[in-house]
């Protein structure tokens, strides 16, 4: 077993307090009218993260709301060091600009107001400016950090039930020791608490945290039979129930085995920071990009991400372990299980497993790439919540 | 002899762990049992078996959860899928 309150990675100190795992430069494009170059000048920077929105006009009330404390929280993850603000318009960037000059995070905003609208100008200044807040970030070097500081977002995806029998209780028994040990863990994707609410609810840390999370499955219930869906081939989708997934209460039985056994220390709106350490559920869709973005937005430095079947998606920002408990799917596709914990299925210790996963870890925050990141699979998408004018 | 797991006391269907044909005994692990079933049909590999006659209408049990209803009589070392489970919520 590793003592995960005595150990420590690699990491690079943040005037906000939460250590960056990684020390990249964010091409952040907050307007769906400048993604195109905004792209352009992340190609001309290898090496930097992009994160965009495709939206930016006609939005309202709280789904407007959400989409710019995403963005922000985006543009404050901590393994970003330094961000290049692509934005239509300078009142939109001016939001963003003001939040980072706040928190002390290196930045350079360019908005089409700017450069009189010109996308040829932007893209010069863009690659100029991003070349030099990359060199002055490179000056900084990783020091030790508490791997308990850690926020871990986690995730599963294309889940078959392997998932539930091996990967995400192997997942539920990490956390368990990130928060016994002071650390942060986020589980999302609501639908699939459903089913097992009554059990995560008996885990909430106050009645009002229990009530929040039976509402949020009711909610989300809701919208699905006001849409007349009949859930089972929407969620399990039909990949799922080809694994041998049948009913969404047999997937939110696996898929709620990553909460592992600790109490529950909220329920997250989408995007929205935990306010103390512990477990935190958020409330938020279940579709892997939008939800590790959610992720991202609130804090988590790094994801844990179990699948069944395969799935190469991961998140921009946040290195993505990818973990699988199916023996056909990690020997099928090498370069994209990062941890294969197939034995659990087979008689395989369920401690030694625990060990290596938390290794694996502190080894990937200290540095380690992850197949994707290294195939740079990732990308961030801010859900939305409302329709647009 | 090929294996399943049953993950709680009280469950009526257990995962296999390999492909099963038709007439294969599975050897049921877990936590309590220590039974055999005798497949009455192919099973993919990770899909359920059904561990006792589950009847038509009632719940299916796994790892302690009920995970939707019978929608037919359901045969001890039967297929458990979305043919013969639906679930109680969608």
């Amino acid at each position: 077993m590793i003592n995960i309150s005595e150990r420590t990675f690699q990491g690079y100190a943040r005037a906000t307090g939460s250590a960056g795992i990684r020390n990249k430069l964010l091409i952040l494009n907050t307007t769906g009218l400048s993604e195109l170059t905004a792209r352009r000048i992340h190609a001309a920077l290898p090496g930097s993260l992009f994160a965009s929105t495709p939206f930016g006009g006609g939005m309202l009330g709280e789904d407007a709301q959400v989409h710019v404390d995403s963005i922000l929280g985006l543009a404050n993850h901590p393994n970003a060091g330094a961000v290049l603000i692509l934005s239509a318009d300078r009142p939109r960037c001016d939001i963003i600009s003001n939040a980072l000059a706040k928190s002390g995070k290196p930045f350079h905003a360019i908005a089409y107001d700017d450069v009189g609208h010109d996308t040829l100008r932007m893209t010069d200044q863009g690659i100029r400016a991003g070349a030099v807040l990359s060199r002055d970030m490179s000056r900084q070097r990783p020091t030790s950090q508490p791997l308990s500081d850690l926020v871990i977002g986690l995730e599963c995806g294309l889940s078959d039930p392997t998932s539930g029998l091996g990967a995400n209780p192997l997942m539920g028994r990490f956390s368990d020791q990130m928060v016994a040990a002071g650390g942060t863990a986020i589980v999302g994707e609501t639908l699939e608490w459903l089913g097992v609410e009554d059990r995560l609810a008996a885990r909430a840390r106050t009645p009002k945290i229990a009530e929040d999370i039976r509402q949020a499955v009711l909610r989300r219930e809701r919208i699905a039979q006001d849409a007349g869906i009949n859930l089972t081939g929407n969620n399990p989708n039909h990949a799922n129930i080809e694994g041998g997934l049948t009913t969404i209460e047999e997937k939110a039985s696996g898929s709620s085995a990553k909460t592992g056994n600790q109490q529950i220390s909220g329920v997250l709106k989408y995007a929205e920071r935990p306010s103390g350490r512990g477990l935190y559920l958020m409330d938020a869709p279940s579709y892997s990009p939008e939800s590790l973005t959610g992720f991202v937005a609130a804090g988590a430095q790094l994801m844990i991400f179990s699948t069944g079947l395969g799935n190469s998606y991961v998140s921009a920002l946040a290195p993505t372990i990818k973990v699988s408990a199916n023996k056909f799917t990690s020997q099928a596709l090498p370069q994209q299980i990062d941890f294969d914990c197939s034995r659990l299925l087979s008689g395989g210790s369920w401690d030694e497993a625990t060990a290596r996963l938390a290794e694996h870890v502190a080894d990937v925050a200290s540095g380690s790439l992850t197949f994707g990141e290294i195939l740079a699979e990732g990308s961030e998408t801010i859900s939305r919540f409302g329709a647009s004018l | 002899m090929k294996p399943c797991v049953q993950l709680q006391a009280n469950d009526n269907v257990a995962n296999v762990l390999e492909a099963v044909i038709k007439n294969d005994c599975l050897s049921v692990s877990g936590h309590q049992s220590e039974d055999s079933v005798e497949a009455l049909e192919n099973i993919r590999c990770f899909h359920k078996v059904a561990l006792i006659d589950i009847p038509s209408g009632t719940d299916v049990v796994r790892d302690g959860y009920v995970i939707g209803r019978a929608t037919r009589a359901i045969q001890r070392g039967a297929w458990v899928h979305v043919h013969n489970l639906e679930s109680k919520r969608a």
